[in-house]
């Protein structure tokens, strides 16, 4: 258990650092806000409308895509560690489950979720 | 009743800490240097002798810099994603050995390991919490209320979550060989030498595997040539852009923090960790440090040499060949380890 205290300390030391610091810098630093000031920064011209609009559908797709392909990887941990024991039929079971994504894989690709723009290049 | 050991390991978690900062603040320093050092410019000479205290400086001035925040910005996420991203990077050095056993100049009745939390999950520590990075930077992107930052934002966790794929399965792999989700045991499995002259290394047995994990480490570490996230010429600063101040500070902290605990890891992993020739194992941690701080070197060097790719060449990259690449890299790892039963 003292391992995991121990990230425990790490992780308050980390955000103390990082909290004390901020707090620091809003006591020192000066506080003149202007409306130009809290503007979003748009490279100097006045700024249009609002930032949260409609985003490409990509990163939607690729977010997706990863959700998919993570939980695989968080799969092959526990294969990676008992491989010795399992043996052939434990790898061959990993490759019977590597054809079955695959075939999403290819079927991604020839759909084009992994393109990004048209460039052929 | 706190005993020695207790002691030594709290202190031992504030040194780390300590350590960490500065490496931070040493790395400001060596990647100026060294970008001037390969521009043919003298670079930062003029706070304290050849510029050493450059890094305090900057901490100083920004101190004493106003705080800004967009009015229309989300003003507790705002707050929190520099938190977020300076505590991920410090947590996730806490899982990473950096030495053998030590009594201290034998102050230490059995020893104590060079590593803050000995956890026989190591691996996956670090895996999680380099998951859980990627939030700091998309809510800094969201919660600004900028387009740039939600441009730079949205760049990098697409970036950060493609290359983290690989970067498990390049793990994976280390797995596979040392047989150990920790970090210790992965580093005690690369102690001696095949022939004589070789040595155990895994990165001897895994060198495709130690390419793709670098590769992602970079993409991980949003550094070039995979910047994409702050791709000055056209995001102006990404995710950070609305940020000044002790917050942008904490960015760049992560960054840098990062940037040590993928070096460091890679060494435990692939190099030997502390294992090298002519140094006890007591005093390992010497030849830990030098191979981070090539490794380190090398970040620089490649960010200062090579242009940065085009965004869909990043995902192309990153999907079509990285990860393929790291599937066969772990089977043919698999079945070798099968195969010759090491």
């Amino acid at each position: 258990m003292q391992g995991w205290l121990s990230i425990l300390i790490m992780i308050a030391l980390g955000a103390g650092f990082a909290l004390i610091s901020v707090l620091l810098s809003n006591v020192l630093g000066p506080q003149k806000p202007t409306p130009e000031k809290e503007a979003p920064y748009e490279c100097g011209m006045p700024p249009v409308g609002d930032a949260r609009e409609r985003q490409s559908v990509k990163f939607y797709l690729v977010a997706m895509i990863f959700l998919l392909f993570d939980i695989e990887v968080a799969f092959l941990y526990p294969w990676a560690m008992a491989l010795r024991d399992l043996g052939w039929t434990g790898f061959l079971q990993v490759v019977l489950f590597m054809a079955l994504l695959l075939t999403g894989y290819v079927y991604v690709w020839r759909k084009g979720a992994l393109d990004w723009g048209n460039e052929k290049t | 009743m706190p005993t020695p050991l207790f002691i030594a390991q709290i202190g031992l978690t504030l040194f780390v800490f300590v350590m960490l900062l500065s490496s931070a603040a040493g790395m400001v320093y060596v990647e100026r240097k060294v970008a001037a050092l390969l521009q043919q410019r003298i670079g930062p000479y003029l706070v304290g002798p050849k510029g050493l205290l450059q890094p305090l400086a900057d901490i100083i001035k920004l101190m004493f810099k106003e705080e800004l925040r967009p009015s229309a910005a989300d003003a507790f996420l705002f707050a929190l994603a520099p938190i977020i991203s300076a505590t991920c990077a410090f947590a996730a050095f806490a899982v990473v050995p950096f030495g053998g056993d030590t009594t201290l100049l034998g102050l230490i009745p059995g020893g104590l390991r060079l590593q803050v939390a000995d956890v026989n999950v190591a691996i996956l520590v670090v895996f999680a919490i380099a998951s859980m990075s990627v939030y700091g930077i998309v809510l800094a992107g969201w919660s600004s209320n900028s387009k740039y930052s939600l441009l730079g934002g949205l760049r990098s966790s697409a970036q950060m979550i493609s290359y983290e794929l690989s970067y498990g399965l390049a793990l994976a792999g280390v797995l596979l060989v040392g047989n150990s989700l920790s970090l210790t045991d992965i580093v005690n499995r690369q102690a001696g030498t095949w022939l004589g002259f070789i040595p155990h290394w895994f990165v001897v047995v895994q060198p495709i595997g130690f390419l793709i994990y670098m590769t992602a480490g970079i993409a991980e570490t949003n550094r070039a040539p995979f910047d994409f996230p702050e791709a000055e010429q056209e995001l102006v600063a990404g995710y950070h852009t609305e940020y000044s101040s002790m917050s942008f500070a904490m960015f760049f902290l992560a960054e840098y923090v990062n940037m040590v605990t993928v070096s460091a890891v890679a060494t435990d992993l692939f190099l030997g960790g502390w294992h090298g020739p002519f140094l006890s194992e007591s005093i390992g941690w010497i030849w830990f440090l030098l191979k981070v701080a090539a490794i380190l070197f090398f970040y620089v060097w490649m960010r200062w040499t090579l242009p940065r790719y085009r965004y869909d060449q990043l995902m192309r990259f990153g999907w079509k060949i990285l990860l393929p690449l790291a599937v066969v890299n772990l089977l043919v790892t698999a079945a070798g380890v099968l195969y010759f039963g090491s």
